[in-house]
């Protein structure tokens, strides 16, 4: 998984010349959708053409990527693209190489010859402009007229819809300020009538609601119903004086309001003339439309959508055979943008990222609806499949762990690189022939038979046997050292390590008891102080009371674990000293004791009548190293300082049959000798000489593990 | 950490990893008899048989039991030490016993003094001292020193009121006799022996059902051991760190832990017994072919220690797989092994076919001879040949071996000594594999020991059809 996370990484930092590498790799393989890929990455990266580009250090490469990508869109039938990049590759220079120039001459002849319909018509397609003249959107119609214009600049019938647009435009701000003024002073002539109405003054309502009445091509009702009211209450109750008084008056009234009345007339007047206007333009409108060629709307998209580790971008290249008005994008049913087209045929949505739009990893369904002149509706869909989830904090935080894990293993490299420098300039050399192996890092090939006893120490002693530096007390150390820390529910296990080489048997029982004692006091224990000879039953009596000290001392029932090296000594006992020791272990508190003994073998003559000392011992025989334990003590412990060939490795198997301490031996000499060559690698040669340069110690290494042979 | 082994190979056992036994145990507390003399071979069980003694009777309070380990002891001083080292130890494991016990030893005390003020005191309060003397044999040392002692000792054991001993001891302990004769009753008189063989069936599954979930590989065990309980907790171990029984068994067979017992009990044996258990192997297995008193005590007896079993029909076998494969590993090494009775021939030119099928095992025990750079100065007599099975053995009786030292290796000089003795039965030009065999050896040094190795076999081979 690391190793993937920090190949997408790795990948998605590359250089604009490895994408161009890769790309041109593809391209000579003729896998064309690859290079295109990969070239179009290059050039998202640096768009600029060179005949010597400069890539890393002095490193300089012929850049010349938009003529392949115009041959790789030409092969794969693009031509539209393949015309764009020909274009580009003209641009940015690339026919400045003869043969790249000619390579262009040959597409551009080929593109010639094959040029697209053009998808603009020889007239313009005016059919919006007058649909939305008819609908009165005069100003939306001059627009769709200009973008028309940048196509056809010359085009007569977009000027004088132009002109008429205007015009139009214009008489219809003349006319709408008009009725504003007219419905202002009938505001206040209405406002003067009620005013007299509520006087009194019924006269003066009578000739303010006459002008309102007048004013308005249609009746004003409140107006109109007090004349009928004042007009039949006057034919009823008043004499014919008055009502020609109120006529006079209201011509008075009317002079008066001479310059009112005339502005009224004026005002009635401009509005016929404008819609009598109109009226020429919408028939103008009619039969223009009656001349366009009724086109049925198409609408087509070219999707786009492109990942690059986890940059995910999305775009659309909307064509349409008529005028356009709106498209709007929905992701995922949701509705994230919409542009205003009006006039336009073509249009590009511009990128947009993860950042823009709601994907989510798996299906992701794009609609796109696009609004035509006609306010027709179509309805585009495009489904692709994400496999990153735009979750910027998570791709954040992979970032940031990758990066760190990178430098991580950057710094275990550089601390690995300087361990071996370290290494070799101090003569590194781990292995050890002769001494016991202490420590764990050098213990090989008996891990499998430590966790065996380790398993089993809780209820049974054992006698481990084996020839000669075969491991018998790297083993005890090693259990010396583990034990401490075994985790038993019913046990804890205190070892004690006797050497038992050198002991006397006058001594013996003296020295065990010295050496528990020495643990003991490690443990911070004190057993009583004695001054006499210590024999088997001073030993006896003592060890009952260390016992009774660990019990009263240890949370978990002690286990005290004598282990006893070179017991060989103990053949030279006699037999009464050996029944002595064997007792102790029949005793009560033996329960709390067992024993791992090591010898090379223990003496079978048994002349007594009581039971052998030692056969309540299991023996365990330690054998020599099988090939792999034999070869991960070989090459285990200098990996990544020195290494072995593999015959080396065969060859010291060979001369050594397994044993540790000849493998030791050898590897120790065979790394010395490297060492002075100042190199690292030990080959077969390697072993060669230096079994020759020490064969005669060697021989007698042999010789020492297996003296009945001699 | 693993899941611990939970079976126990050598150190003593008591409850709750104590099995079987039951009868013998209620035996030898219910018992009237105040001396008991348990025998059995080495490993069985006897020391986990008197501690588990010892703990049944202490948990039962009627009686108070004091286990003494004698082993080591050597004299009488030295087994004034181990009693009182018993008491300390005794003291140590059962202190709630003791609290009641107001014992004043003096230090300086003879052993039988300190055993018999014990004995009073502590019949003060309980009912009796069941004294469990382990590895008895170690009286056999004493006797060899003070044999006077011994009798004291007896005296003691067997007429101190509210004393009951049981003593535990392999057959070794009836050299008693031979070592130290007393001017009284022998030792061992007045106790009453009693055996402890191998676990019954039914306390074998138990035992293994303690480790092990399988019952047929219980079962399994069983068959391969028979019962023999260190055996069974041997073979059980390894079947517990690694469940391919076969493989454990073939490992067991070369156990040197196993072996060893196996020799060590085998040489428990006098030569009576060991030929008895040799004929058993050897195919001598119906109770019939034992004709002598003798030899029916003896098979009694190794019956009941568990050397012998008896199958279907009053036939004999030896008990344990183990111990029959070391058996057949001896014979297989040496026709020397081979039981010797009276009754068998001394080879004679009628068993000519008999030795050239015999030559390679016959090989075998010139050159053990030659490696000990002797030779036999009297091949004509030396030789008798099994009525039961027809094998050439080595009379061990009129055989006569003198020192010999030669410059050939010990190879050369077994196949030029085996030759005299063909010679003396055999005209050498009897078969031409045998006539080549005398050419090679009369050729000197210019062939390897498996060459006459081959032709040997060549000519064993042809007897063998013949």
């Amino acid at each position: 998984m690391i190793i993937i996370l920090s190949l997408c990484f790795v990948l998605q930092n590359q250089r604009f010349y490895e994408y161009y590498d890769e790309g041109m790799r593809a391209f000579q393989q003729e896998d064309y959708e690859d290079a295109i890929a990969a070239l179009e990455l290059a050039i998202k990266l640096d768009p600029e053409s060179s005949a010597n580009k400069k890539t890393y250090g002095v490193q300089l490469i012929k850049y010349y990527p938009y003529h392949h990508l115009t041959y790789a869109h030409l092969i794969l039938g693009h031509e539209d693209k393949a015309r764009a990049y020909l274009e580009q590759a003209k641009r940015y220079g690339e026919d400045r190489d003869d043969m790249v120039r000619s390579k262009l001459t040959l597409y551009e002849g080929y593109l010639g010859r094959n040029e697209p319909p053009t998808s603009v018509a020889s007239s313009p397609d005016i059919t919006g402009v007058t649909e939305l003249i008819s609908v009165g959107n005069y100003s939306g119609a001059l627009q769709v007229i200009r973008n028309l214009q940048s196509d056809y600049p010359d085009d007569e019938s977009l000027e004088a819809l132009s002109a008429f647009a205007e015009e139009a435009i214009r008489t219809n701000s003349a006319l709408t300020s008009i009725q504003k003024r007219i419905e202002q002073d009938v505001g206040d002539t209405l406002a003067k009538a009620r005013t007299s109405e509520i006087q009194g003054d019924l006269e003066s309502a009578y000739f303010f609601y006459q002008l309102v009445d007048r004013m308005l091509p249609l009746a004003n009702d409140e107006a109109r119903a007090f004349i009928q009211r004042y007009e039949s209450s006057l034919g009823q109750n008043d004499s014919q004086e008055q009502i020609e008084f109120l006529e006079t008056r209201l011509h008075e009234l009317q002079d008066d309001n001479a310059s009112l009345l005339a502005r009224v007339q004026d005002q009635n007047q401009e509005r016929e003339n404008l819609d009598k206007r109109i009226g020429d333009l919408q028939l103008q409108t009619e039969q223009a439309k009656r001349l366009t060629t009724r086109i049925a709307p198409s609408v087509s998209i070219e999707w786009i959508s492109n990942q690059v580790g986890d940059l995910f971008e999305f775009s659309a290249a909307i064509t349409s055979n008529v005028s356009l008005l709106q498209a709007e994008l929905s992701v995922n049913q949701k509705i994230v943008k919409e542009w205003d087209i009006r006039g336009r045929r073509t249009f590009k949505i511009p990128a947009l990222t993860q950042t823009d739009i709601p994907i989510q990893e798996g299906l992701n369904q794009f609609d796109l609806v696009i609004t035509d002149y006609l306010s027709q509706s179509h309805t585009k869909s495009y489904r692709t499949n994400i496999s990153h989830p735009d979750d910027n904090t998570l791709m954040v935080g992979l970032r940031i762990a990758i990066v760190g894990l990178c430098f991580i293993l950057l710094f275990a490299f550089i601390l690995l690189q300087r361990r071996q420098r370290i290494a070799f300039r101090e003569r590194f050399n781990p292995y050890i022939a002769g001494a016991p192996v202490l420590s764990d890092s050098m213990f090989f090939g008996r891990r499998s038979l430590l966790r065996q006893i380790l398993n089993t120490l809780h209820n049974n002693s054992l006698m481990i046997c084996g020839e000669r530096r075969i491991g018998k007390t790297s083993f005890l150390h090693r259990l010396h050292a583990v034990l401490p820390d075994v985790d038993d529910n019913e046990y804890e296990f205190i070892p004690v390590l006797i050497d038992l080489q050198g002991v006397s048997e006058i001594d013996f029982f003296a020295f065990l008891d010295h050496e528990i004692s020495g643990t003991l006091q490690a443990r911070g224990l004190e057993t009583e102080d004695y001054d006499g000879p210590i024999d088997a039953r001073v030993f006896v009596h003592r060890l009952r009371k260390s016992i009774q000290l660990l019990k009263e001392a240890c949370e978990k029932n002690p286990k005290l674990v004598l282990l006893l090296d070179e017991v060989d000594v103990m053949n030279s006992f006699s037999e009464r000293t050996n029944q002595q020791l064997r007792s102790v272990f029949m005793k009560g508190f033996a329960r709390h004791i067992v024993a791992v003994m090591a010898g090379i073998h223990i003496s079978k003559r048994w002349k007594s009548e009581g039971s052998p000392w030692y056969n309540f011992f299991e023996q365990i025989e330690l054998k020599a190293f099988s090939d792999i334990q034999a070869k991960t003590l070989i090459t285990e412990p200098v990996k990544g300082v020195y290494s072995f060939t593999k015959e080396a490795v065969d060859q010291i198997l060979l001369l050594t049959d397994g044993k540790p301490y000849l493998i030791q031996k050898i590897c120790v000499n065979l790394v010395a000798h490297i060492l002075n060559e100042n190199r690292r690698k030990i080959t077969l040669e390697d072993v060669r000489y230096v079994f020759q340069e020490i064969q005669r110690d060697f021989q007698q290494a042999v010789d020492d593990l297996n003296p009945e042979l001699i | 950490m693993d899941q611990r082994n939970p079976f126990i190979a050598g150190r003593w056992v008591t409850s709750p990893h104590f099995y079987g036994r039951v009868a013998l145990i209620d035996d030898l507390i219910e018992s009237h008899e105040t001396c008991h003399w348990v025998i059995g071979k080495r490993r069985v069980g006897k020391t986990s048989l008197l501690r588990q003694l010892e703990q049944q009777v202490q948990a039962k309070g009627s009686s108070f039991a004091l286990f003494w380990d004698v082993q080591g002891s050597y004299d009488t001083h030295g087994l004034a030490d181990s009693f009182f080292d018993a008491i300390e130890d005794s003291r140590d494991m059962f202190p709630l016993q003791w609290n009641t016990i107001d014992l004043q030893l003096n230090a300086q005390m003879a052993c039988h003094q300190a055993l018999k003020q014990l004995a009073r005191i502590i019949t003060r309060k309980y009912d009796n001292l069941i004294l469990l003397i382990d590895e008895a044999e170690e009286f056999i040392n004493i006797g060899r020193q003070d044999a006077d002692y011994l009798s004291k000792m007896r005296k003691i054991m067997q007429h101190t009121n509210g004393l009951r001993t049981i003593l535990c001891s392999t057959t070794r302990l009836e050299q008693l006799h031979q070592v130290a004769s007393l001017d009284t009753s022998p030792f061992l008189h007045g106790f009453e022996s009693r055996f402890i063989g191998n676990l019954e069936h039914r306390e074998t599954l138990d035992l293994l059902s303690s480790g092990l979930e399988l019952h047929s590989v219980a079962e399994e065990i069983f068959t391969l051991t028979e019962g023999n309980p260190f055996e069974t907790q041997l073979v059980a171990k390894h079947v517990f760190e690694n469940p391919d029984i076969e493989m454990v068994c073939q490992e067991m067979e070369t156990n040197p832990s196993l072996v060893q017992v196996i020799e060590v009990n085998f040489d428990l044996l006098n030569d009576i017994e060991k030929n008895i258990m040799k004929d058993v192997f050897c195919g001598k297995s119906s109770l019939e072919h034992f004709q002598t008193a003798q030899e029916r005590n003896y098979i009694s007896r190794l019956l009941k220690l568990g050397y012998l079993t008896t199958l279907a029909e009053s036939s004999l076998a030896v008990t344990s797989h183990f111990v029959r494969k070391w058996l057949a590993a001896r014979f297989e090494s040496s026709p020397a092994f081979h039981a010797q009775h009276h009754s068998d021939a001394s080879l004679s030119q009628n068993d000519s076919i008999s030795i050239l099928r015999q030559l390679p095992g016959l090989y075998k025990y010139y050159l053990e001879t030659a490696g000990r750079q002797q030779r036999i100065s009297n091949p004509e007599f030396c030789f008798r040949i099994s009525n039961y099975d027809g094998t050439i053995y080595p009379d061990r009786l009129a055989i006569k071996h003198e020192d010999y030292t030669a410059s050939e290796p010990a190879w050369f000089v077994a196949i030029r000594e085996l030759l005299i003795l063909v010679e003396t039965f055999l005209k050498r030009d009897s078969s031409w594999t045998l006539y080549r065999l005398f050419q090679m050896a009369e050729t000197g040094d210019q062939y390897a020991e498996t060459d006459y190795l081959d032709i040997m076999l060549l000519i064993s081979d042809e007897a063998e059809l013949s």
